[in-house]
C-alpha cells in the first residue's frame, strides 16, 4: 500500500491490527475502517477491555497457566491430584485438556516447543522451573502433553533425557499423551499417517 | 488423465495456435525453430506452471507481447481409471510479462497445480537435459523421492520428519549451543533417518528390476544396468547412528551442517560397470535418462496415475534399432508426445498409429 494514503492514527491501528494471528493487511483495514465508523461507546469498550486484560492477567508463578492472581485456579485448588503433572505447550491446551473433565492433577506450560531455526532454545521455555517444581513436589507421574509435532515430539525427549540427571536417583513414571482415531469417525477417513500412530499403539482387549 | 486439446497464446513463437491430441503415440513434426519444443514447454506450463529450459518464466513471453496463456483439457484414460480424476478438465497457466502468475482450473481460479500433478503427472526428456544422469546428487534423489512418495505414506512421512529435523539440527550447529540440545534432534534424525535408507535400498531394489528391463530392451545390445545406492549411513542401527551423530557433533559444528544422512544419498546408473555419471558417453547419459523415464512410467502403474511422456527430439538421439525399441514400448499404453524434423524416423506402421501433429508448416 502506497504511504501516507491513511492518517498517521489510522495507519497505526491498522499496522497494529496486521500483527495478530490470521490477520493479513487487508482484514486489518476492513477492520479498522469497521472500528472507526462504530460510535465511541461501542469501540472505545474494546481498547478498554484489551488494557484491562493485559493488565490484570499474568502468568501463574507455579505453573505458567493465565491468571488474575499469582497463582492460577488449578494450583490452588486443594482437590487436583498433586501427584499427577502434565506438560503442555501452550494456556490454551490447559483449557483443551480441562474441557475433557478426565484429567484432575496439575499442569505446567512450557510457553512454545523447541525450536532451533525459530530461536527457541530450553532458555526460552520455562523448563527450569519445570525440573524444580519435580524436585520439591511430590509428583509420581509425569504427563507430557507437547503436540505431536516434529518440534514437540523433541521438546518430550529432551524433557525426558534432562529428567534422569535431574531427579538422581527418584524414580517419576513418565507418560506420553497417546496419538489415535478422532472418536465418532471412520476408518475411511482417517489420514494413513494418524491410521499407521492407531495401529502401532493399539491396546489389548 | 491424457492431455486433449492444447492451446497456446504467447509461447515462444506461438501466437495463437491449437492441437489436438490423443491417447498413445503423438508426433509433432515440423523444421528446425518452427516451436516443438514450445508445445512440450507449454503443456509443462498449464499442468506445472513450470519451464523445463528455463527458470525465468517470463522469457517465455513471446516477443512484443505482455503476457502468455497456456491451456490444455484433460481428458480421462479409460485403460488407467482413477476414481479422482473427473472425466474431464480444462487447465489452463496465464503470465503476464510483470511476473505475475494464474492457474486456472475449468474457469476458475486455483492456487497451485498439486492436483494435475497427481493426476496428470508429466514426465520430460530434452536432449540437453541429462542432468538427471550425470549432475549433481540432489537430483536423483528428488527423483527417488517423487518416485516412493507416491507408492508409501510411511516413506512420505519419513522425508518430511527427517528434513524438518535436519534443519534444526543445521540451526543448532550454527549457534553453539550445548551438548544436551542436540540430543532430542540427533534421536529424531536416527530413527527416520535409519528408516528412510532401509525404504530407499527396499525402494531401489525393486525399481532398478524394472529399469534394467526397460534399459534392456532400449540398448539393442546384452548391456546390464544397475542402480548403486550410495549411502553413508548403511548398515548402522538407530542407537549406532545416534551414537555416530553425537560423535560428530564438534566436526558437523565447524561446517555448520550435518554429514551423516540419507540427505546426502546418491543413485549412480552403472552400466556393464562403468558409471554413466562418471565416465558415461553422452549416449550412454541419454540412453539412461531415458530409461529412468521409461521405468518411472512403468512403475507408476503400480500406484498413483501413468505419467504422460513428453520426448523432444528424441529420435534422433538414437539409432534405428533402438527408436524400434523405444516406440515400441511407448505405443502399447499410456500417452507420449514425441518432436521430430523427420517422419524418416518412424516405421510406416508406426505412422499408421500415431497422431501426427504439424507444426509451423510442413518441412522441406
Amino acid at each position: 500500500m502506497a504511504g501516507g494514503l491513511f492518517s498517521p492514527a489510522v495507519q497505526r491501528l491498522i499496522d497494529e491490527l496486521a500483527k495478530l494471528p490470521g490477520v493479513g493487511p487487508k482484514t486489518a483495514q476492513r477492520l479498522t475502517f469497521y472500528l472507526l465508523k462504530l460510535p465511541p461507546e461501542e469501540a472505545l469498550p474494546l481498547a478498554q477491555a484489551i488494557t484491562a486484560a493485559k493488565e490484570a492477567v499474568r502468568f501463574c508463578h507455579r505453573c505458567f497457566n493465565l491468571t488474575e492472581q499469582d497463582l492460577c485456579a488449578i494450583c490452588q485448588d486443594p482437590r487436583r491430584d498433586q501427584s499427577l503433572l502434565c506438560v503442555v505447550e501452550e494456556p490454551s491446551d490447559v483449557l483443551s485438556l480441562e474441557r475433557t473433565h478426565e484429567y484432575r492433577g496439575l499442569y505446567h506450560v512450557l510457553g512454545g516447543a523447541l525450536s532451533p531455526l525459530d530461536g527457541i532454545g530450553p532458555d526460552r521455555l520455562h523448563l527450569d522451573t519445570l525440573f524444580s517444581r519435580l524436585s520439591k513436589e511430590p509428583v509420581q507421574e509425569l504427563i507430557i502433553g507437547t503436540n505431536p509435532s516434529l518440534a514437540g515430539e523433541a521438546t518430550a525427549l529432551f524433557i525426558s533425557e534432562q529428567l534422569h540427571s535431574t531427579l538422581g536417583g527418584r524414580l517419576i513414571r513418565v507418560t506420553r499423551l497417546a496419538a489415535g482415531l478422532p472418536v465418532g469417525g471412520d476408518l475411511e477417513y482417517a489420514d494413513e499417517v494418524t491410521l499407521g500412530k492407531a495401529l502401532l499403539g493399539r491396546r489389548e482387549m | 488423465m491424457l492431455v486433449g486439446r492444447v492451446r497456446l497464446i504467447n509461447v515462444r513463437s506461438h501466437s495463437d495456435i491449437t492441437l489436438g491430441f490423443r491417447p498413445r503415440l503423438n508426433i509433432i513434426h515440423g523444421r528446425n525453430g518452427a516451436g516443438k519444443t514450445s508445445v512440450v514447454e507449454g503443456v509443462l506450463l498449464a499442468l506445472q506452471a513450470r519451464s523445463p529450459r528455463t527458470f525465468r518464466v517470463t522469457d517465455v513471453i513471446r516477443k512484443g507481447s505482455t503476457y502468455l496463456r497456456a491451456e490444455v483439457q484433460l481428458v480421462a484414460d479409460e485403460e488407467c481409471e482413477d476414481a479422482q480424476a473427473p472425466p474431464c478438465a480444462e487447465v489452463a497457466f496465464a503470465l503476464s510479462s510483470d511476473g505475475t502468475k494464474r492457474c486456472y482450473t475449468n474457469g476458475s481460479p486455483l492456487a497451485n497445480m498439486d492436483r494435475w500433478a497427481q493426476l496428470a503427472p508429466l514426465s520430460v526428456f530434452l536432449p540437453d537435459d541429462v542432468r538427471l544422469v550425470k549432475g549433481s546428487p540432489g537430483r536423483r534423489r528428488t527423483f527417488m523421492d517423487a518416485l516412493f512418495a507416491k507408492r508409501s505414506v510411511q516413506y512420505r512421512e519419513a522425508v518430511s520428519r527427517y528434513g524438518g529435523a535436519l534443519a534444526q539440527r543445521n540451526a543448532l550447529l550454527q549457534g553453539g549451543t550445548v551438548d544436551a540440545q542436540h540430543k532430542p534432534w540427533e534421536a529424531i534424525l536416527a530413527q527416520e533417518g535409519h528408516l528412510l535408507v532401509k525404504l530407499r535400498t527396499e525402494g531401489l531394489a525393486a525399481f532398478a528390476r524394472t529399469a534394467s528391463g526397460v534399459h534392456r530392451a532400449l540398448a539393442a545390445r546384452p548391456a546390464e544396468l544397475r542402480l548403486v545406492y550410495r549411502t553413508n549411513a548403511a548398515d548402522l542401527s538407530v542407537e549406532e547412528y545416534r551414537a555416530a551423530l553425537a560423535g560428530r557433533r564438534a566436526s558437523d559444528r565447524r561446517l555448520s551442517f550435518t554429514h551423516l544422512g540419507p540427505h546426502r544419498d546418491d543413485v549412480r546408473l552403472v552400466v556393464d560397470g562403468v558409471d554413466l555419471r562418471e565416465a558415461g558417453s553422452q549416449g550412454e547419459q541419454r540412453l539412461g535418462l531415458l530409461t529412468l523415464l521409461l521405468a518411472q512410467r512403468e512403475w507408476a502403474q503400480g500406484g498413483g496415475a501413468r505419467p504422460i511422456l513428453l520426448l523432444d527430439d528424441v529420435m534422433s538421439e538414437l539409432d534405428a534399432e533402438r527408436r524400434r525399441a523405444l516406440l515400441a514400448m511407448v505405443v502399447t499404453c499410456g500417452q507420449s508426445i514425441i518432436t521430430t524434423t523427420d517422419l524418416h524416423h518412424f516405421t510406416e506402421g508406426e505412422l499408421a498409429g500415431a497422431n501426427v501433429v504439424e507444426v509451423g508448416g510442413c518441412c522441406g
